[in-house]
């Protein structure tokens, strides 16, 4: 029997799960919808199938990373970490400012480590500042490289302008589907990462052919709010 | 079940066809306006002009069905919204251009304009140059949408063209009204000169907005 505090406790993390849906999901498929060569609703249905594929498959690596940093054993002390990373990705969001979860909640949990008196691994927090230094160029490597690719190869084959037009399309629908499950597999696991040591949930049976690990039924529930924030904002 | 909004491979298919035949159809419309003004020109208005409006006003309304179901597919499940007005627009232009020669060849076969037959060789020329221009628009729009980066290679062929019409022109309505005729003849005269005329400048706009469209896929 799970108890009903754990509950109480969790909200903080489908908050900061709610804050992140409506801050992320604009992040895959905003241009796309935007620029209206994609429905609202189809790049939503879309986004929601991945991030819970993502979240469930491979969530677990991310929060593993975070696990790392501090030891957030307490449920207090999770609901904590939550609730101020998700206040500060909600403010940001109000402002319009694109926010990084994962930077909110590594600064929840050295704030939580400070206030607890716990030790602050280092190592592992030099690691995760190098993933932010690096993703913006290792971005802008991807990004310049694959134009340069692609505008040979359009200069090269010369496509029709609707053959253009059909794979742009398709391009975009497969780049957001792949946002979408790196949205489940990183920032779900982030956001509920810091519950999964102090987690009452047990590994569940479904049929006889699947079963969802305690971690996976918490990324599930993450993912829920995650998508509710999304499709609530309407602001793919 | 889903909407995805992206085309099946039909659709653009089917759509890639359309616009090849609405092409072509401007294009045949063309050489059908030339051949019929030629036909006019040295023999009168006889069967073969008679067949050329008939095979041009069957060009105008497949030209016009064709944009019409071109534009309701091209909003409705293609293209980017930006490049779907610019497609519209070109086609809407040529499809512009066919019902002027359509309009045109109708009035000549109505009132029978009678050109002076020292002039017959010039008009001819000029006719030639009008077409050409309106010939080279056309195969512009055929390589705007494979290769925007060629399309200028059309385009100054297309200023050469209205441009020499427009010389031909006017040194058509000096000859007219310096000869020897009633005023009311010249002025009969110079009205179809000048829709003749406003086929090459027609062709010309079409080809600069061209020349824009391809500037914008191309950057």
């Amino acid at each position: 029997m799970i108890n009903l505090d754990f509950f109480i406790f969790l909200s903080s993390g489908l908050f900061l799960g709610w804050s992140l849906g409506s801050n992320d999901a604009a992040n895959i498929f905003g241009t796309a919808v935007t620029s209206r060569m994609l429905r609202f609703r189809t790049a939503a249905i879309l986004c929601a199938i991945f991030v819970i594929i993502g979240a469930v498959i491979s969530g677990a690596g991310a929060s593993h990373g975070l696990g790392k940093l501090g030891a957030v054993n307490a449920l207090a002390g999770s609901f904590t970490v939550a609730l101020s990373a998700g206040l500060t990705v909600y403010t940001m969001t109000k402002w319009g400012l694109p926010v990084s979860t994962t930077q909110a909640v590594v600064g929840g949990i050295i704030g939580w480590n400070l206030f607890s008196d716990s030790p602050t691994d280092m190592a592992s927090l030099s690691q995760i500042a190098g993933t932010w230094v690096a993703s913006p160029i290792l971005g802008a490597l991807f990004a310049w490289f694959i134009y340069l690719g692609l505008n040979s190869l359009i200069n090269l084959v010369k496509p029709h302008l609707l053959w253009l037009d059909h794979w742009t399309r398709l391009g975009l629908v497969l780049a957001g589907v792949f946002g979408a499950y790196s949205l489940g597999a990183n920032n779900i696991g982030n956001v509920m990462g810091v519950f999964v040591s102090s987690s009452p949930l047990q590994e569940i049976q479904i049929g006889e052919l699947f079963s969802l690990s305690g971690p996976q039924r918490l990324f599930l529930w993450g993912v829920s709010q995650s998508l509710w924030g999304c499709f609530f904002r309407g602001r793919l | 079940m889903a909407d995805f909004n992206f085309s099946p491979f039909h659709t653009t298919r089917i759509l890639q066809s359309e616009i090849q035949e609405f092409l072509d159809t401007v294009s045949v419309a063309v050489l059908a306006y030339q051949e019929g003004m030629v036909a006019y020109l040295k023999e009168g208005w006889l069967e073969t002009s008679e067949e050329k409006l008939q095979q041009i006003s069957s060009y105008e309304s497949r030209g016009d069905s064709l944009r019409t179901h071109i534009g309701l597919t091209l909003y409705t499940e293609m293209l980017l919204p930006d490049t779907a007005a610019d497609v519209l627009s070109l086609l809407s232009d040529l499809d512009h251009l066919v019902d002027r020669m359509s309009g045109h060849f109708t009035l000549v076969g109505i009132e029978k304009p009678e050109f002076p037959d020292d002039c017959s060789v010039v008009i001819i020329d000029f006719i030639s140059h009008a077409c050409g221009a309106m010939d080279h628009t056309v195969t512009a729009s055929r390589i705007y949408f494979r290769d925007p980066k060629a399309v200028h290679e059309q385009i100054h062929k297309i200023h050469y063209h209205e441009q020499e019409a427009e010389k031909i022109g006017i040194r058509l309505l000096k000859s007219i009204f310096n000869g020897n005729y009633p005023l009311e003849r010249k002025c009969h005269l110079r009205d179809h000169l000048l829709h003749i005329d406003q086929l090459a400048n027609q062709a010309d706009e079409t080809g600069d907005a061209l020349a824009i469209y391809a500037v914008k896929r191309s950057v």
